[in-house]
């Protein structure tokens, strides 16, 4: 594949477009085709090629919001811990190991002594301390800070309460001695810190392109960046590609196989013939067109892995009749969700009768409601609307994307068959979008929602009370009271017993009606091995290598 | 001809400032902002990110200030990527689109005008009908269509060029060919009209009867004013194939300017937009005049007041 020689240009010239070419592109064709595609040259070199879908906005890590970006940033920096991928539980990284004091709440890390700064400088204690310092910064405007909240003092000085950072819970006590104290035990605390937010910036590095709290200094550029994980940044050319190289002098750089990865930001179609042409060993997502091709024509390349997210409806609970519990369950119960995932993504997709996804190590989807229609039906006439008779005319908004689309044309069509309810679709652009979901001026919207980390709280916090991310004006004191329970309970089994009863209750009053559980599906050349995604998209390039095929 | 084209410049002035107001004022009667996010931002995060890039000031400082910007040559922060301007956006991207354009030009231009001479050799046989047909297919196939089909063909199955990117000089065949046969089939019909109209004329027959060949006369006396239509057509088509056609870019994922400008609007960078809108406008001028002076140097009787 790939391979254009003499003779293939010969006869391109002599058919009827071949003459096209020849006329204006002759000058061209000298150097036209490489003799031996990406995929190969990059078995050859250990150079993964991988379609990251978009292109990165930055590398800061303690600004960044978006998936494809931690990608990235995640080759070039390491945390405290790393996500284990065998069994998701944290792993050591810049810190060898650590100790928990017997309330739960003092974490002493020891970092390791060998691990140093791409510039060769010491990895310290000072330069976690000066991240946290930094994301924590009210001027740096991270929009992720609240995930160093559980570290005592970190709020009050995100919000500017306190201006003395020596008051927030995280202390230097020697080099490579880094202490935590967090206002309250958080039993997944130490899988937290794999996220970027917890990552280390080199303080000379930052204060030399600007003040500690500007996030717009160009620290993060190729030339001027500095950071202490596997691989260190080589090339940054926006919508072309993002060249990082194995950084010879990393702490485990035995382990790492790969000498570079190069990210692509290609939309999904347009990767997915990259990857068929042999320019890509890894594309990600496969459009959902295709799912049945690859899985059925080419299982080889066609992988499945979980991914920490859910596919929703929002329902405006203060537009009647949405304000009515029995309604919108029973719209809920009306929706034929197997159908939904075999008509769009060949079945691929597990259908939700849950909101948390699967994924986290000790706790597995259980379903909290059972789609019936003679239930649904009777829930709404007891609502007023026998057979849909007099409910009003609604929309179902949706932001532009065939996916969308087609999703809620079956959930129109499943909801007017069985419900006898006549509602309309609306699409909107999705700046559109998050504004009308935002001003809660929709009926009932697509929605999704993708973990940050592995907990089911941050799952179910999205619908506590008058937050941020409810949109759906729903708001339960049981429920908000069970999410304060889930904070505050350290064992295990009670804790887990509180998520699912708040989940059913969520469910039950269905101001959200999940559909299916996001799975992250992608193509995989087969010569890639050791490739273990984690449910967050917290990768690890370390282990990967790639085989010459037999 | 120099105060003809100075005058010119000066009355594209104006222009260019209505362009720039009405995009500047409209973008922000779009719904969402640079920093809308699907994730709920702390509303005093989000005054902070506003802050920094001077959003809180009352939206008439804010344009005066855009504009004085712009005398000087700057087009602001981007605001979707931040430490990159919109300067440099421009920079790194403008060039390919400029290349891409160059080569679809090329594409439309001997694509174009040759099938229009040809189909005018011998009106109404297969040699006129053919090109014209490949013409209106061309026309109706929209590039959506043509890209992955050629894709699917010449990549896919054939294996010659690759999918995507603008690496080599192959990865320009297709691409060129995508953007340049839509514009060459109108050239095609339009050349194919203009010649048409011109062979019939007195100065034709004339030339014929005095014994002129065939040939040398189609090429010498019908050609210039024949593809006059052709020309006029030309300006906002090369403005168009230069600043960047978002659908090819995207096809064959080629880093111009175009699918920068397309995503900015989605992404809400004003300024990008801004910046982007200014560049389109200022070439669609330009070329605009430049056909202007071809066609007063192709057609020596359109006499400028």
């Amino acid at each position: 594949m790939g391979a254009m020689t003499n003779h293939s240009l010969r006869s391109a010239f002599a058919s009827p477009t071949g003459s096209v070419l020849s006329l204006c592109l002759i000058g061209l064709a000298a150097g036209c085709g490489p003799s031996e595609n990406r995929v190969e040259s990059g078995i050859r070199e250990q150079v993964l090629h991988i379609n990251n879908a978009t292109d990165i906005r930055s590398l800061d890590p303690h600004t960044v919001t978006g998936l494809p970006e931690f990608h990235v940033v995640a080759a070039l920096l390491e945390g405290l811990t790393a996500v284990d991928p065998e069994d998701m539980s944290p792993a050591p990284a810049a810190a060898r190991e650590w100790e928990v004091s017997g309330d739960g709440t003092v974490y002493t890390f020891y970092l390791r002594e060998d691990a140093t700064w791409s510039n060769g400088d010491p990895v310290t204690a000072r330069d976690f301390l000066f991240g946290f310092e930094r994301i924590l910064s009210p001027n740096l405007a991270s929009q992720y800070a609240y995930m160093l909240f559980p570290m005592k003092g970190a709020r009050a000085f995100n919000e500017g309460e306190i201006e003395d950072f020596g008051e927030v819970g995280a202390r230097a006590i020697d080099d490579h001695t880094l202490e935590i104290t967090l206002h309250q035990p958080v039993p997944t605390f130490l899988s937290l810190l794999s996220h970027n937010t917890w990552y280390p910036v080199h303080p000379d590095t930052i204060l030399a392109h600007g003040a500690i709290d500007d996030p717009h200094t160009r620290w993060i550029r190729p030339e001027n960046f500095v950071g202490n994980g596997p691989f260190t940044l080589e090339r940054w050319a926006t919508g072309r590609r993002i060249e990082v190289k194995r950084n010879p002098d990393y702490w485990d750089a035995g382990r790492i196989h790969l000498n570079g990865t190069h990210f692509y930001p290609l939309d999904p179609p347009v990767g997915e013939r990259a990857f068929r042409s042999g320019q890509l060993h890894i594309t990600d997502p496969v459009p959902p067109e295709r799912i049945p091709y690859y899985r059925d024509q080419l299982p080889e390349v066609f992988m499945t892995d979980d991914f920490f997210g859910t596919y929703y409806f929002r329902l405006n609970v203060t537009v009647p009749p949405l304000d009515d519990p029995r309604v919108r369950l029973a719209l809920s119960l009306a929706l034929d969700r197997e159908m939904i995932v075999d008509n769009i993504y060949g079945g691929e997709r597990p259908a939700a009768y849950s909101f948390v996804p699967p994924g986290v190590p000790d706790y597995e989807p259980e379903p909290v409601i059972e789609p019936d229609l003679d239930r649904a039906r009777e829930l709404l006439s007891e609502a007023g609307y026998p057979s849909g008779e007099g409910f009003p005319s609604m929309r179902i908004l949706y932001n532009t994307s065939d996916e969308h689309s087609a999703i809620a044309q079956l959930a129109q069509e499943m909801w007017r068959r069985d419900l006898g309810l006549n509602l309309s679709l609306e699409n909107a652009e999705w700046q559109v979008y998050l504004d009308r979901t935002n001003r809660l001026e929709y009926h009932i919207a697509r929605s999704g929602w993708i973990g940050d980390y592995l907990d089911p709280y941050n799952f179910l916090n999205t619908m506590a009370g008058g937050g941020g991310n409810n949109r759906t004006g729903w708001a339960n004191d049981d429920y908000d009271a069970l999410l304060n329970e889930i904070v505050g309970t350290r064992d295990t089994g009670a804790r887990r017993q509180r998520i699912r009863e708040a989940e059913t209750l969520l469910v039950n009053e269905a101001p959200v009606i999940p559909l299916f559980f996001y799975n992250r599906m992608y193509l995989k050349h087969p010569a890639v091995q050791n490739w273990r995604p984690t449910p967050i998209g917290y990768r690890t390039y370390k282990d990967v290598r790639l085989a010459a095929e037999e | 001809m120099l105060i003809y084209i100075a005058r010119r410049f000066l009355e594209a002035l104006p222009v260019l400032f209505l362009v720039v107001t009405a995009c500047f004022f409209l973008l922000r009667l779009a719904p969402g902002g640079p920093f809308s996010a699907e994730v709920d931002i702390p509303a005093a995060t989000l005054a902070r990110m506003e802050a920094h890039y001077g959003l809180d000031r009352p939206l008439f400082l804010q344009y005066t200030s855009y504009l004085g910007n712009l005398v000087q040559g700057d087009l602001g922060p981007s605001y979707h990527y931040p430490t990159r301007t919109v300067n440099e956006i421009i920079r790194d991207h403008l060039p390919i689109s400029l290349e891409l354009g160059l080569w679809g030009l090329l594409v439309a231009l001997l694509v174009g005008i040759g099938a229009g001479v040809v189909s005018m050799v011998r009106p109404d046989s297969w040699l006129d009908s053919l090109p014209m047909g490949g013409a209106m297919i061309g026309i109706c196939l929209p590039t959506f269509v043509l890209g992955p089909l050629l894709v699917l063909v010449f990549s896919l199955w054939l294996g010659w060029f690759n999918a995507t990117g603008w690496n080599t000089a192959g990865d320009r065949v297709l691409p060129a060919l995508t953007l340049g046969l839509f514009y060459a089939a109108y050239i095609a019909r339009l050349t194919r009209g203009g010649m048409r109209e011109v062979i019939g004329q007195d100065f034709i027959r004339t030339a014929l009867a005095k014994g002129l060949p065939r040939g040398k006369v189609l090429a010498k006396h019908a050609l210039r004013p024949g593809i006059l239509p052709a020309l006029a057509f030309l300006g906002p088509a090369a403005a168009g194939l230069l600043s960047g056609s978002f659908v090819v870019e995207t096809v064959f994922h080629i880093p111009g300017l175009g699918r920068e400008f397309v995503n900015a609007a989605f992404n809400r960078d004003y300024t990008l937009v801004l910046g982007v809108v200014v560049l389109f406008a200022a070439m669609i001028l330009l070329f605009n005049l430049l056909v202007d002076i071809g066609q007063v140097l192709l057609n020596p009787r359109q006499r400028f007041e």
